[in-house]
């Protein structure tokens, strides 16, 4: 078992969303990387933040941020300047939020629309890429993970 | 469901061909989010003068009232439901995807055009 969102973790996600197809059907035109951001509650008592590179149906790196490491987030339409962790998403929820998603208790999507997890950024773009967002999910629970109870 | 309706209107005001529109459309909506079986979430939709502003709770005068589970509801806003299946299909508490009360028929017609995001070629 590997903890959640460690970077050991984080290198197996890499592999889990590479090697699934659903995903790389439905993101074929997604660029945009994400911050994860794991927000503490019970056993976890500092904030996790977790970059993802996602480019056309596939990731391209999955790193946990150091302490005191941050991210830029982009304005809409604005490109990047190769600097690490500039994003245009985040995707944040309490560990117990992200616990019942990756247990595929309560769906990523669904906990977006009743408040229990909020995206920042481009929410046209997000919501034409719901199938996407499933699968990422999909791609997580291929993963034998330890969590912070 | 706030920042949804907000994206949408804000990508739809950026493109001229839906600018007429959305500067003339008006209305008072109440959208009830049927979360669980016996429980709705009540939020308003306020359309006047090319505003527009979603806040919590019901009206109490308003042109249309809508219910539908905010998943569905979603589905719907990104194109993946179209209106004939909101109105046919039940949804997971075995009720229509969405139901109405009043009526502002123009305006329920209309609704899709503001809500529903523009199809896309990637």
């Amino acid at each position: 078992m590997v903890k959640f969102a460690s970077q050991e973790w984080a290198e197996l996600y890499i592999d889990a969303v590479n090697s699934n197809e659903d995903y790389a059907k439905a993101a074929d035109w997604w660029t945009g990387d994400f911050i994860f951001q794991i927000d503490p509650h019970g056993g976890l008592e500092k904030q996790i933040l977790m970059w993802v590179g996602l480019h056309k149906g596939k990731c391209t790196g999955c790193v946990r941020l150091k302490e005191g490491e941050t991210y830029k987030m982009l304005e809409k339409g604005e490109t990047p300047t190769g600097e690490p962790f500039e994003v245009e998403f985040v995707y944040a929820a309490r560990i117990d939020v992200w616990q019942q998603i990756l247990k595929k208790e309560l769906d990523p999507i669904r906990a977006l629309l009743s408040g229990q997890a909020k995206v920042t950024g481009d929410m046209p773009k997000v919501l034409r890429a719901t199938e996407a967002a499933k699968q990422l999910v999909v791609s997580a629970t291929t993963i034998d993970t330890e969590f912070y109870e | 469901m706030k920042a949804v309706i907000d994206g949408i209107i804000a990508e739809k005001r950026d493109n001229p061909k839906h600018t007429k529109r959305i500067e003339s459309f008006e209305g008072r909506f109440n959208i009830g989010l049927h979360v669980e079986e016996d429980e709705i979430m009540w939020i308003n939709l306020i359309a006047n003068n090319g505003e527009y502003t979603v806040s919590r709770d019901a009206l109490d005068e308003y042109d249309l009232e809508l219910i539908a589970d905010p998943e569905d509801l979603m589905f719907f806003c990104n194109g993946q439901y179209s209106v004939t299946h909101m109105m046919m299909k039940k949804n997971r508490f075995g009720k229509r995807k969405l139901r109405f009360k009043g009526r502002a028929y123009g305006k329920l017609l209309a609704l899709p055009k503001i809500l529903v995001l523009d199809k896309v070629e990637h």
